[in-house]
């Protein structure tokens, strides 16, 4: 199972969870579009808040385990992966 | 660990100091900036600015000053393109909508800071433009202004954007606030940690904006010819995005656009947006002549992008063994007139050094009527730091514990989780806090004298990675040529060729390393993040790659044997059981003409393997309670540098970013009077530290390589600018017995709250 | 910028003619009139360099008359001239605290006080050691006591057309001391928050204060002499009673404003703080010179 942790002002739809566990289909198969279309599916509201324009809102990036994923919504998941929606960085 | 490169030898140029390629320009001045430019038929631009720092504009009258005798042209808002809304990355990690960047290069309809551009002039002399911005009419409706982030945040605060609403994560909220972004991070019960703690301290603090201080004013100069073709010369840490961000503001397509990025003198964050840019190809096309525009040190101080002034309150909670239980962490930062992620920076970073079960950190981005806040030296993270690390200092007093004992106690390592979630590579903090206990500084006695004492705080960034290109020539004489379109501010150059001479067994004086244009490399992000020598690193070290591949071609049709026989050790190509003598690839240089031509090598790359990097200081002070002067007798600066490339340009980073942070903590900052309005825009009242002020820093390179990176380049440059603060903050404490809790800690402060607290108290400090 | 005419005149009369002109402004070392100019807080249309004209070059000694410094001496000159460090210690203090070495190249004491800054670093020395301000204009020359100089923010004693052509400084009493000190947040390239010079003469008995005179600046629209702070000096022996009502004195006197250097609450603490730090400057200097 991979784990999503739920951005904390996403947690008012998961009713205060933190994390959430997601069944990937297959070793590097599933995608991150997927993942937040099953997030949707279980808590209404999570793609609309995440999502603009088919792609992950602008300032939040996807990190895979650790790493950001340039791939966004299409970067593929494995089944122990742990995923974060938080903002990249650039610095000075 | 033995350092040693990716094939597993001894480094023999990494780690060494070669004298830097571009020093013998830059010591003698023959480098050419951008204020240097000049053409034959050249005009001069000049900017009008708003002298309010709130104001209507009810009209815009350029008549008289089209009127006088050399003057070319004068653009205003109306000249832009209709402001879009369309999000890009900027240089703070955030996006940024190019809607505020339009409004930003010149006002429409409001000035929102005092030195908004209203208009632009050009005319055949800076003189003639001078006088002709001067007889530009402009009718203002003076507004009510705000510059506090505090008073910025109340209700009936002056909004500066009526269709601005607070932005949550993917949630507008619907009433118009100057509060432009809420961002949070939450882990665990926070009210659980706090109650199972020994010890909780929570405080408040503040800084004020500072400015990154570059000797060099921003400056531009634009040809826009009558075919379309646009040349862009200017000093930018950025000159892709400058690209960019001018096609975005003019409609036009990339390939219309040249810039060509010259000698930059300093940046530090603050030379990544365009100012000048536009408008100078805007006039350019208005006039079929090349325009030239050269700020002043008063229109940096008022019109750039300084970094935000904060109201941050910390609170930590420890066991008696000084465990950390619960964090949390309330930022609120100036994003400036337009919409930024400042307070987002500081959200990641406040509390990232530290491992801990529960935390909560609520971070806000406020609108004032300031200059937009822009990138400066690890954006966000010293501002949230100071105050954690003063807190932390609180406690080990409290706990009677070592400062750096608290903090080994809770360093992070690989594995840990951020404060914002993911988790850490490999990462040295706690052999830095070792370094730092284990230096002669930390061990020698503490000072002792009146007013005197020792204190240190830690420092994080994350550093960046992005994309960058190279590409490497070989040269006919077996020498090599780097091309890279990264601009060197930091002695890129040198790594750059150090890296390429350690991978194909040269010497960093047989490789000559250049800038390019937009026109003659990939796309190349900013040189910023410090990821210049990471990433950039990466591409040249690919670039190397791709060439040795091309080589080992050659080498097999000299040898007349196998392609995949032959090998590259670093110093030279081998077989292992022929008795070919090996040979290198200075050697090969006079047989590529007979073997197939010239060989290039080219990379592009997005690296991941970003290493993070964090940085221990240790200050001695010494205070004098009269005057509330504050005198630093020895600083030592202790960071985890990944693989020092060139070990004395890693020092600078380090000595640099300790002198801009001793700055901000003691001396420098916006004071602006009633109206809102600088007062001190220029050198002798800004006061950065000058050598005098400062002892010379001492530095700690600790060497944890990054795995992600093929040299073990971690970033460095912006981790120094963060501790300082803390530092110098928490040495005034233990002097003095008086937590400031507010920067500048200038003599004025300090001498007042020294006053209020008594000078007899002084005398025996109980901090 | 509007265009300017810069004029060179050799002759004091032509110089003063020149500087009556409407828009003239005499020009010594440039360092603060060319700066101002530039960055549009003044308006000159004729400069009028004053460095060519030998009387503003003077630069000497004499033991019974003083010392002659010429306006438009630049500061590095004062360094060079034996008498004025061991004798005037507080005048080549405030010389050597205007800008950089390069600066005061430039720079000349007679423009420092020109230029009509409360923060000036000369003026406070030149008024604790009585010196007189000698200018010329159309009708002729007449003299200025250093005190009665500065008479606003940018203001002076002279009118529109005179030039002030040197400073005189009389010889010091024997048994003297004087210094000048300054406070800035940094320790160079900076503007005085507080400055304060002090200039005593003691009895034979080397410890009695004779008389003192503690000049302070930066802290009221022009520079101070704050007779009240000598007259708490003078007849004791510089013990803890007399400095703290001296310094009291000083404190009380200022006029200070609050601006981007400081504020008034610090300006007033710090004239009383450098006015005990100037005196025992003083004391050493007199106990050094023997």
């Amino acid at each position: 199972m991979a784990v999503v942790h739920v951005p904390s002002l996403l947690q008012d739809l998961t009713g205060g969870v933190e994390t959430v566990e997601v069944q990937v289909s297959g070793e590097g198969r599933t995608s991150v579009r997927q993942v937040v279309e099953e997030l949707d599916r279980r808590f209404p509201g999570f793609a609309a808040r995440l999502l603009w324009e088919d792609d992950l809102m602008p300032g939040i990036a996807v990190f895979i385990d650790g790493e950001q994923n340039r791939l966004g919504l299409r970067a593929k998941i494995a089944g122990d992966s742990q995923i974060f929606f938080i903002p990249p960085v650039v610095g000075g | 660990m033995e350092k040693q490169t990716p094939g597993g030898r001894p480094y023999k140029v990494i780690g060494t100091r070669p004298i830097r390629h571009d020093g013998e320009d830059k010591v003698t001045g023959r480098a050419q900036s951008g204020a240097d430019i000049s053409f034959r038929d050249q005009l001069y631009g000049k900017v009008l600015r708003s002298p309010h720092p709130h104001a209507r504009i009810v009209s815009i009258d350029a008549s008289k000053a089209l009127a006088m005798p050399g003057v070319e042209a004068v653009i205003t808002g109306a000249e832009l393109p209709q402001p879009h809304d369309r999000m890009f990355l900027s240089g703070e990690g955030g996006v940024e909508n190019f809607r505020y960047v339009n409004d930003r290069v010149l006002a429409s309809g409001k000035a929102l800071f005092e030195g908004h551009p209203i208009a632009a002039v050009a005319a055949k002399d800076i003189w003639t433009a001078e006088e002709a911005v001067k007889a530009i009419e402009v009718t203002y409706e003076v507004l009510p202004a705000v510059t506090d982030v505090l008073k910025a945040m109340q209700p009936d605060a002056p909004l500066l954007h009526e269709e601005i609403t607070t932005e949550t994560l993917g949630e507008k909220k619907k009433e118009s606030t100057n509060v432009c972004r809420h961002t949070q991070h939450k882990r665990g019960d926070v009210d659980q940690g706090f109650s199972a703690a020994d010890v909780v301290i929570e405080r408040e603090f503040t800084t004020s904006t500072v400015h990154q201080g570059y000797i060099e004013p921003h400056n531009a100069t634009a040809l826009y010819r009558s075919d379309g073709q646009i040349t862009i010369w200017t000093s930018t840490q950025a000159p892709f995005w400058v690209r960019r961000d001018v096609a975005e503001l003019l409609e036009l397509p990339l390939s219309t656009i040249k810039v060509v990025p010259l000698e930059i003198g300093g940046g530090f964050g603050g030379k990544i947006a365009v100012y000048l840019e536009p408008l100078a190809v805007l006039l350019s096309k208005k006039t079929g002549k090349p325009v030239k525009l050269v700020m002043n040190r008063q229109e940096v101080f008022l019109a750039t992008g300084p970094a935000s002034s904060t109201a941050t309150r910390i609170k930590i909670g420890v066991k008696k063994d000084g465990t950390i239980t619960a964090a949390a962490a309330h930022l609120v930062y100036e994003a400036g007139a337009f919409p930024s992620n400042w307070a987002v920076m500081g959200s990641m970073c406040v509390l990232a050094p530290y491992k801990m079960e529960t935390l909560l950190i609520d971070a806000f981005d406020v609108l004032t009527n300031t200059p937009k806040v822009m990138a400066y030296r690890a954006p966000s993270s010293p501002q949230a730091i100071f105050g954690v690390e003063s807190v932390l200092d609180e406690i080990a007093l409290e706990l009677g514990m070592d400062p750096l004992e608290l903090r080994m106690k809770n360093a992070v390592e690989e594995g840990d989780r951020r404060a914002d979630g993911p988790k850490f590579p490999r990462i040295g903090l706690k052999e830095t806090i070792q370094a730092a206990m284990d230096s002669e500084h930390y061990k020698s006695p503490a000072p002792s004298g009146p007013n005197q004492s020792r204190a240190v705080a830690v420092g994080f960034w994350f550093n960046a990675g992005l994309q960058s290109s190279a590409t490497v020539g070989i040269n006919m004489d077996g020498t090599a040529s780097v091309v890279t379109g990264s601009v060197d501010i930091g002695g890129s150059r040198a790594s750059m060729a150090m890296m390429a001479a350690e991978a194909l067994g040269l010497k960093a004086e047989e490789v000559r390393p250049s800038v390019a244009d937009t026109d003659a490399i990939g796309h190349t992000d900013v040189t910023g993040g410090s990821r210049t020598t990471f990433a950039t690193g990466m591409a040249v070290y690919e670039a190397c790659q791709d060439v040795l591949g091309q080589l080992k071609k050659r080498v097999a049709t000299l040898w007349e044997l196998p392609e995949e026989e032959i090998e590259f050790d670093g110093s030279a190509f081998q077989h292992a059981d022929n008795g070919k003598d090996p040979m290198t690839v200075k050697e090969l240089g006079a047989k590529l003409t007979a073997t197939g031509g010239p060989v290039m090598g080219h990379s592009s790359v997005a690296p991941t393997g970003v290493g993070a990097s964090f940085g221990v200081h240790i200050a001695d002070v010494e205070v004098d309670p009269e005057t509330g002067k504050v005198t630093v007798l020895r600083y030592t600066v202790v960071q985890d540098v990944g693989q020092a490339i060139h070990p004395s340009y890693v020092e600078g980073q380090m000595q640099g970013g300790a002198v801009q942070g001793i700055g901000w903590a003691l001396n420098e900052e916006y004071v602006r009077n009633d109206e809102g309005k600088m007062m001190n825009p220029s050198f002798l009242d800004y006061r950065v530290p000058t050598m005098l002020d400062v002892p010379s820093i001492e530095t700690i390179l600790v060497e944890v390589p990054n795995p992600g990176h093929p040299y073990g380049v971690r970033g460095v440059g912006e981790t120094p600018i963060v501790p300082p603060l803390g530092t110098l903050h928490n040495a005034i404490a233990r002097a003095v017995g008086v937590r400031m809790r507010s920067l500048p800690m200038s003599p004025p402060k300090l001498s007042a709250a020294l006053q209020a607290k008594g000078l007899e108290a002084i005398a025996a400090p109980t901090p | 910028m509007k265009p300017l005419e810069y004029h060179a005149p050799g002759a004091l009369d032509d110089a003063v003619r020149l500087s009556a002109e409407a828009g003239a402004s005499p020009l010594a070392g440039g360092t603060d009139l060319i700066v101002q100019h530039r960055m549009g807080r003044v308006e000159v249309a004729h400069m009028v360099d004053l460095k060519k004209i030998p009387e503003l070059n003077v630069l000497e000694f004499d033991k019974k008359s003083g010392l002659r410094l010429g306006a438009a001496v630049p500061c590095a000159a004062l360094a060079e001239c034996e008498p004025i460090g061991r004798l005037y210690p507080s005048l080549l203090e405030g010389a050597e605290l205007i800008g950089s070495t390069q600066i005061q190249s430039r720079a000349s004491v007679g423009g420092n006080l020109c230029n009509g800054s409360p923060a000036a670093d000369t003026i406070c020395a030149l008024i604790v050691l009585d010196a007189v301000c000698v200018i010329q204009g159309a009708n002729g020359s007449r003299e200025v006591a250093a005190k009665d100089f500065m008479t606003g923010p940018g203001e002076t004693a002279l009118n529109k057309g005179e030039l002030l052509v040197e400073i005189r400084v009389p010889p010091p009493a024997p048994l003297s001391g004087n210094g000048y000190l300054r406070f800035i947040p940094r320790n160079e390239m900076d503007i005085a928050v507080v400055c304060v010079a002090a200039h005593l003469v003691f009895d034979k008995d080397r410890e009695t204060c004779l008389d003192a005179k503690i000049a302070v600046g930066a802290a009221a629209p022009t520079p101070l002499l704050v007779e009240q702070a000598g007259r708490a000096l003078i007849g004791s022996k510089l013990d803890e009673p007399a400095l703290k009502a001296a310094a009291q004195a000083a404190s009380k006197a200022v006029r200070p404003i609050d601006d981007a250097r400081g504020t008034a609450e610090y300006r007033r603490h710090m004239a009383g703080v450098l006015t005990r730090r100037a005196v025992g400057m003083a004391v050493n200097r007199f106990k050094e010179s023997g």
